[in-house]
């Protein structure tokens, strides 16, 4: 599984979704069950699937798939893989 | 001062016109106390009717709701505030039970095949006035002005009654407990259809401070800049929203203004109470730690910064005007230190429950005296402490949820016990296996707008009766 896969896996755990495309163009106003207790599973799923630790501008600018990749690769995982 | 007509009975008199009421982040504007008054009148206006009403208002943070809902009271009516994100066969469950005379909204939810209801021409920026064909013709009581939910998100037909004395009580008693001058900002950071987050707004509203409506979650960047571009003074939390907040750390979010912070709704840990008390004085601001009930309009007790830590685990004493003891079983006053139930007393204590139209014209029914059902004691110098609920609800990230109603859900597949546990709800089921429990939770998390692993599910051959054939759920919480 590459590292793309795994996010989409973590999104819809965290979103009670399934995993498909769609998850990649997800933005946290599109969908009404993306509240904060969502948001901090989110947080949890990509800490625990990355072993990374997420710091404050991390957790309150994770508001949509993409940026989540970027929060990734500055965490020096690789999204292309 | 002449402008301050309506909301005289929520607002000094003596405030300024001039002053900032509120900031709505939806349209990036402040509203004057003057400019407030003159929406609020404007809506009332178009809402005022030959008798009394009882008014709907799907609530959000923002200033369209806001004035919606003060030009309902202002009009006179009748107000209940509701959740605009209930799902809409519980709206129209309740439309149909208590068929209101309005339904105010404010634009983007709107509830689809309302029947024998008709939408006045919607203005630019005042909220969608639906008007009932027939409304329920029964009397509504003088002093009935708010009723609010007792659980927000199960759409629970029984209301809580309020009185224009209880909102008003509440509001002072808020005002002076906290010391809000007018120069506080409270971001909005709860939905007004909750008491607690109403209160932030009455308490605000009644010191001449100012309001910053914003219907961003706290885990959002964009909640975080209105705090920091308005220059919020005080923020207000349920447990779970301080879990979060220490996640974050409020000292890496760069928001120097905000000096006061607020907990109710639940027990929150001793150890986040000792670390945010001490975060806050590290800033030179407040922590205050607050015990209250929607049945008590929302305030019953207030922690003082200043008796922390040595009152670690303490809800403080009862606001100004109220008085709170520890009743025994048997009746008796039980002594410092002795268990029993919370009894509160004051001018803040609801009218009575309401669970359909014919309940809107009962009068007080409580005399002032609320048995709280939670379970407390209080030490030799008159601070209480909670150690127990014995009411049938659950506090789950600050909503409270009725836990008959939970297992009234499930009963039909079999015989189902519903209890909490720490942010979590337990739930024992003689039927069923794990296929079944996912799909039960997925459900559940869908209507109550929780996620799914909030609700954990048990299999048990057998749910623990008492003698009298009943489940006993001391014996379950008491499971390992």
């Amino acid at each position: 599984m590459n590292a793309k896969s795994n996010l989409r896996q973590s999104f819809a755990n965290a979103l009670n979704l399934r995993n498909g495309d769609e998850i990649e163009t997800l933005e946290y106003r599109g969908i009404p069950q993306w509240n904060s207790l969502a948001h901090m599973q989110l947080v949890q799923e990509i800490e625990t699937t990355f072993d990374v630790m997420l710091d404050t501008e991390d957790v309150i600018g994770l508001s949509s798939f993409q940026k989540a990749l970027g929060i990734l690769s500055k965490h020096g995982i690789d999204i292309t893989a | 001062m002449g402008f301050i007509r309506s909301m005289r009975f929520l607002i000094d008199g003596r405030c300024d016109p001039n002053a900032y009421a509120a900031y709505d982040a939806a349209s990036a504007a402040w509203y004057t106390y003057g400019a407030l008054q003159a929406e609020v009148d404007r809506v009332a206006e178009r809402l005022r009717h030959d008798r009394k009403l009882l008014v709907f208002c799907f609530i959000r943070n923002n200033i369209r709701s806001v004035t919606a809902y003060l030009g309902a009271l202002e009009a006179g009516h009748a107000v209940v505030l509701l959740d605009p994100d209930l799902e809409p066969s519980l709206k129209l469950s309740l439309i149909a039970l208590y068929r209101p005379g309005l339904i105010l909204e404010s634009g983007d939810t709107e509830t689809p095949g309302r029947s024998g209801y008709r939408c006045g021409i919607p203005t630019e920026d005042g909220p969608s006035i639906w008007s009932s064909d027939e409304p329920a013709a029964g009397e509504i009581h003088e002093q009935l002005t708010l009723l609010l939910s007792t659980s927000g998100s199960t759409g629970s037909p029984k209301l809580v009654r309020l009185s224009r004395d209880n909102v008003l009580s509440n509001a002072l008693a808020i005002r002076d407990a906290l010391e809000i001058g007018s120069d506080e900002r409270a971001i909005s950071s709860l939905p007004f259809y909750y008491s607690y987050g109403l209160s932030v707004l009455h308490s605000h509203l009644a010191a001449g401070a100012s309001v910053v409506l914003t219907d961003e979650k706290i885990t959002s960047s964009a909640f975080w800049e209105r705090v920091r571009a308005t220059e919020c003074t005080s923020f207000a939390g349920v447990p779970y929203m301080y879990m979060i907040l220490d996640r974050l750390r409020l000292d890496n979010l760069n928001v120097p203004s905000l000096k006061t912070l607020t907990q109710a709704g639940g027990k929150l840990g001793n150890e986040l109470i000792f670390r945010f008390h001490q975060l806050m004085s590290r800033r030179g601001g407040r922590f205050f730690v607050m015990y209250g009930q929607t049945e008590a309009t929302a305030r019953i007790a207030v922690l003082p910064h200043s008796c922390l830590p040595e009152k670690l685990g303490s809800v403080g004493k009862a606001i100004l005007g109220g008085t709170l003891r520890v009743e025994q079983a048997d009746g008796e006053p039980a002594g410092p230190g002795q268990s029993g139930e919370l009894v509160f007393n004051g001018p803040n204590v609801m009218m009575g429950y309401a669970s359909g139209p014919d309940d809107l014209a009962l009068g007080d029914a409580m005399h002032g005296e609320l048995r709280t059902q939670d379970i407390g004691c209080c030490d030799a110098d008159g601070f209480f402490v909670i150690t127990g609920r014995s009411r049938r609800f659950a506090k789950l990230f600050g909503l409270r949820i009725n836990l008959d109603e939970i297992e009234a859900m499930l009963k039909v597949h079999g015989p189902t016990a519903v209890i909490d546990g720490e942010n979590q709800l337990l739930i024992y089921c003689e039927h069923g296996e794990s296929g079944h429990y996912a799909e039960y939770g997925t459900l559940l998390a869908d209507r109550l707008k929780l996620h799914k692993t909030a609700f954990r599910f048990h299999k048990v051959d057998r749910l623990p009766l008492t003698s009298n054939g009943k489940i006993d759920y001391p014996r379950l919480q008491t499971r390992p």
